[in-house]
């Protein structure tokens, strides 16, 4: 029985951190000192190319970051482009994205993108991601993305073309945890 | 850089003072001078002037950081902060004390006072009356890199021989830096107020609730329309943005804040169409010197030469310089061609603005008349008057698009234990494509031709080298009558069509909802036939496809003779639905002369989540289609006429009737998506033919039965970025024999514009009557290469190898395996054509 208990508690471990609800929030110190806070849950979007594939088409990854650095926060989206087309085959090449229009109930917003710093965290995503940009937002703006009922997504080229993506899969809500998670943290900073 | 000459003990610093702020408070515009270390306000003079000299004395803290040294430092405020200051100057002397020099134009009223911490300084300024500038001190020159005066010749080196020369003075003042503050390099917040095509428009609306705030507009043409966001900015954080946003009236309450980059900061004054106003300082349009009339005059020929040539931004830059100018007066004319420039920036809220500016202005005359038509063309803030067209535009009216391909194919088969040759088979495959459009204001144009020539490279005499054409016609849209007209070969599916024809289809659209059709032709069966005018067919219709939003119907009725008797008469309808996720067509033709059903068919596609796609299938009819055609099937005579020498009409159309079975078929299938790499395509079915009946000297063909199931996966970007690997698990089971087959086909991009297609098929086939199990496997490689664009060469070879293990004889004699083995080998280009 003695030799038996590592085992039970193993499982038992096992068991609870399965029936553990995922933490909203991941937390890390980049190099730079500063603390990097992000979404654990990476929203996807999709925009098909029946043109060239009926399986595959491009991805838009999406995820909240948090980075305070000395009290001083800022947030971006961190957006992942992905694609498993052949697009360099089919002579299609997507052109440099330079921005993100989010469509709030009608009302486009431009968020022009930037390179990324690579996060202290990678963000695992199902499609490998081609090119990383990052957009800085608000809080006003993540906020009313979490509770919007519907948001368009559209990604401008260097060459002016848009391209519309649509929930792939996750939810806008999905980051209502995120944004409660850093808003308790903004809070007792000001306490 | 800033020298110092300081006590060998303290702690330099770089920079005294750190940073000045300027501050409004009641109206009051200040200065906090914050200095790196704790010091205290001693004293300041004049009360008013352009130059105020303020004394302070240095905290221990100072001493020990700064030293007590001489030290001079130069700021200069950009100018945006407050209008009257021109620079400052922290000039330290020696010993604890140290003076700051402020420098204002015009003259200002000076209130100045210890900070609310021991390191600022706060000065307050306000604007001096007139009598005060007639006595104030001018403004020095500015003390910009003052050479350091050489020591004098007895202190440079001491003579030779002579005594040592005396130490350098321990303080010795260094040549001023120039410490000029840059713009802020961090990004600020902004409310966005509304946004889409021509939402500058309502920056008037935003009017004076905004008043001390920039209101700006970012435009964005991306050439999708294009659209516009207005901005009003800057705050600091974003709570004082929420803040002012619930200041706003109603309609901007709920404005967005936004991150308003560096960027966009500094474009802002450029975009801005109602500048931000200042409590108690002059407006904040930079104050322009006069330009004098010569470069007046030079200035005015280059913005008008700027707005011939499309500089649009120079010419926007040059007007509106000029009409900041008291001395400029051609303010008339600069008004409306600045508002033109930014009409044909495509600037429409800020054209605006210029048009109404010059309204305001200049309200009488005909150039007054022409403005406001200007500003009417903007109303609706949509583009301007059509483009006229170009030349060149004509040329873009004819479109041609196709290609053309060449292959060289090579087979061998080998019956392996058998003492024959191997038979080879080698043949140049062409194929050309064109179609030619053009698009004209009434009529548009199709031409198209899709044709290929079969020809055999090996020496055998009795192969046939054909022509084939698929496609060769002319289509004509009358957009003005709404009819079209297609003649020549072509295909077409429905109103009892079955396929390729040649001939003439015209369509009318007789009333909004009504279409009517009428088909004359000769059906083709094979593409390298010319024209066989054995049969002959006429087919009428009807399409409804606007009585519902939803539904479509279409109706029709075809007489077809074949050698001079009747071989179909066939009616039929056709109704397609189509919802948001659903689709479904459903048909029926009937032949009346043989009373025969050839086609109740329904086929549907429900879109059930957005992932998960569902399908079914159920068709029940005749196969093939009754005809009387169909008598000669099995029959050496190839033709009716032929036969008609040896059966009556009525005994053809027995016989047809007899070669025709009843058939069935109905299959279901899903598709969906797996994460974002996979998808899994499932489809199962049946097919069942009942039995013929013997006549005419062809034996009855028996019942059929045919089951399958499909199982596909489909996977993207698996080993490498947009990769495509199939696997693929086929089962069917029929009376006969049991068949398994297994796909498995990756295409690999490789280097560069190079992919490699790997395929391998392996199948195995039991055969129940015959007692023999077949195994089969057929490895693949194709090399593509897409270059130069457009361009595409293939190679491919390939093997098919098939083992037949046979039943043994009775009496117990093993039958030897069959051995087939087939090899293959493609060659070929692709080209297509440019555009």
């Amino acid at each position: 029985m003695t030799r038996m208990k590592p085992i039970l508690a193993t499982l038992m471990l096992t068991a609870v951190a399965g029936c553990a609800t995922e933490q909203p929030l991941a937390r890390a110190l980049d190099e730079k000192g500063r603390t990097e806070s992000r979404a654990t849950s990476v929203l996807t979007l999709a925009r098909p190319a029946p043109r060239f594939s009926e399986t595959a088409r491009d991805y838009l990854y999406l995820a909240p970051i948090e980075i305070n650095e000395m009290g001083t926060r800022r947030y971006f989206l961190w957006v992942g482009i992905a694609s498993t087309l052949d697009r360099r085959w089919l002579w299609a090449q997507l052109s440099t994205p330079t921005a993100l229009v989010l469509v709030f109930d009608g009302v486009p917003v431009g968020l022009p993108l930037t390179a990324f710093e690579p996060p202290s965290i990678a963000f695992p995503t199902p499609a490998p991601v081609l090119e990383e940009r990052r957009a800085q937002v608000t809080l006003d703006q993540l906020e009313r993305l979490a509770t919007a009922e519907s948001i368009a997504v559209e990604l401008v080229g260097a060459d002016g073309e848009r391209a519309r993506f649509d929930v792939w899969r996750g939810r806008w809500a999905d980051w209502q945890p995120f944004v409660a998670g850093i808003g308790v943290a903004r809070s007792a900073a000001s306490e | 850089v800033l020298l110092v000459a300081a006590s060998a003990h303290a702690q330099v610093v770089d920079r005294a003072v750190e940073d000045v702020r300027v501050t409004r408070q009641a109206g009051v515009a200040a200065l906090e001078v914050v200095v790196a270390c704790p010091v205290d306000y001693l004293g300041h003079a004049p009360v008013s002037g352009v130059e105020l000299n303020v004394r302070v004395e240095l905290g221990p803290e100072c001493v020990e950081l700064l030293g007590t040294g001489i030290r001079s430092e130069l700021h200069e405020p950009p100018r945006s902060t407050i209008n009257a200051l021109r620079q400052l100057k922290f000039d330290m002397r020696g010993g604890r004390t140290a003076v700051l020099v402020v420098n204002v134009d015009p003259p200002q009223r000076f209130v100045v006072s210890q900070g609310r911490t021991r390191d600022v300084i706060r000065i307050e300024l306000a604007a001096a009356d007139v009598a005060t500038r007639d006595i104030a001190t001018p403004i020095p020159p500015p003390e910009v890199a003052r050479p350091i005066p050489p020591p004098p010749p007895a202190l440079q080196a001491a003579p030779a021989g002579g005594e040592a020369p005396p130490p350098p003075p321990s303080e010795t003042r260094q040549p001023l830096r120039l410490v000029q503050r840059a713009p802020p390099r961090a990004e600020r917040f902004a409310l966005q107020l509304a946004a889409g095509p021509g939402a500058g428009g309502a920056a008037a609306s935003v009017g004076a609730a905004a008043a001390t705030h920039f209101v700006y507009v970012n435009e964005h043409d991306d050439g999708a329309g294009g659209w516009q966001e207005l901005r009003v900015g800057f705050f600091p954080t974003e709570q004082e943005a929420r803040e002012f946003a619930r200041r706003l009236p109603e309609p901007y309450a709920d404005s967005i804040v936004v991150v308003a980059d560096v960027a966009e900061q500094e474009l802002a004054a450029a975009r801005s169409v109602l500048p931000a106003a200042d409590d108690d300082e002059p407006p904040a349009e930079p104050e322009a010197a006069p330009l004098g009339a010569e470069r007046i005059a030079t200035m005015q020929a280059a913005a008008e030469d700027a707005l011939k040539v499309g500089d649009h931004d120079t010419a926007i830059r040059l007007y509106g310089r000029l009409l900041q100018d008291p001395e400029f007066a051609a303010r008339r004319e600069a008004r409306e061609r600045l508002g033109v420039a930014r009409e044909r920036k495509g600037q429409l809220a800020q054209a605006k603005l210029e048009y109404n500016a010059y309204l305001a202005e200049f309200p009488e005359g005909s150039d007054a008349d022409r403005v406001r038509q200007r500003l009417a063309a903007l109303a609706p803030a949509s583009p301007s008057a059509p483009a006229v067209p170009v030349d060149g535009e004509a040329a873009a009216l004819w479109d041609m698009q196709g290609g053309m391909s060449q292959q060289v194919l090579h087979t061998e088969v080998e019956r392996r234990g058998f003492d024959a040759e191997p038979l080879p088979t080698s043949l140049l495959l062409s194929n050309v494509n064109f179609v030619i459009r053009r698009n004209g204001e009434r009529f548009d144009l199709v031409n198209r031709v899709d044709a290929a020539y079969r020809y055999d490279l090996g020496d055998d005499a009795e192969a046939e080298d054909a022509l084939h054409v698929a496609n060769a016609y002319v289509d004509v849209t009358d957009a003005k009558h709404d009819w079209q007209a297609r003649l020549g070969r072509q295909s077409r599916y429905g109103a009892g069509i079955l396929g390729r024809f040649d001939g003439a289809h015209v369509r009318y659209q007789w009333r909004p909802a009504v279409a009517l059709n009428l088909a004359l032709g000769l059906p083709v069966d094979h593409g390298r036939r010319a024209l066989d005018s054995r049969r002959r067919f006429a087919s009428v219709s009807a399409d409804l496809d606007r009585l519902s939003p939803q539904w479509k119907f279409s109706f029709y009725g075809l007489v077809q003779s074949v050698d001079g008797i009747a071989d179909r008469q066939a009616v039929g309808a056709e109704a397609r639905y189509r919802a948001e996720r659903w689709h479904v067509v459903g048909a029926l033709d009937a032949d009346l002369s043989y009373a025969v059903l050839n086609s109740a068919l329904v086929n549907a596609t429900w879109r059930a989540t957005d992932k998960l796609t569902l399908n079914g299938r159920f068709n029940a009819g005749a196969a093939p289609f009754i005809a009387t055609r169909n008598a000669v099937i099995g029959q050496s005579a190839v033709t009716i006429e032929r036969m008609l020498d040896t059966y009556s009409e009525p005994q053809l159309r027995r016989i047809a009737r007899d070669r025709t079975a009843q058939a069935e078929q109905a299959t279901i299938g899903m598709s969906r998506p797996l994460l974002d790499r996979f998808q899994v395509n499932a489809d199962a079915g049946y097919y069942a033919f009942d039995e013929t009946v013997a006549s005419a000297g062809i034996v009855a063909l028996p019942s059929a039965r045919q089951t399958f199931v499909q199982l596909q996966f489909v996977g993207s970007s698996l080993f490498k970025d947009g990769d495509t690997a199939l696997f693929g698990l086929r089962h069917t089971v029929s009376r006969a024999a049991t068949n398994d087959t297994l796909t498995f086909d990756v295409r690999l991009p490789t280097h560069g514009r190079v992919r490699l297609n790997p395929r391998l098929v392996v199948g195995q086939r039991s055969d129940a009557a015959r007692g023999s199990d077949q195994w089969i496997t057929a490895p693949m490689m194709r090399l593509q290469m897409r270059w130069p664009r457009r361009h595409q060469l293939e190679l491919e070879l390939g093997v098919r190898e098939s083992t037949r293990e046979l039943a043994t004889l009775m009496g117990g004699m093993p039958l030897a395996d069959e051995e087939v083995v087939e090899t293959f080998f493609r060659a070929g280009y692709w080209w297509e054509l440019g555009r």
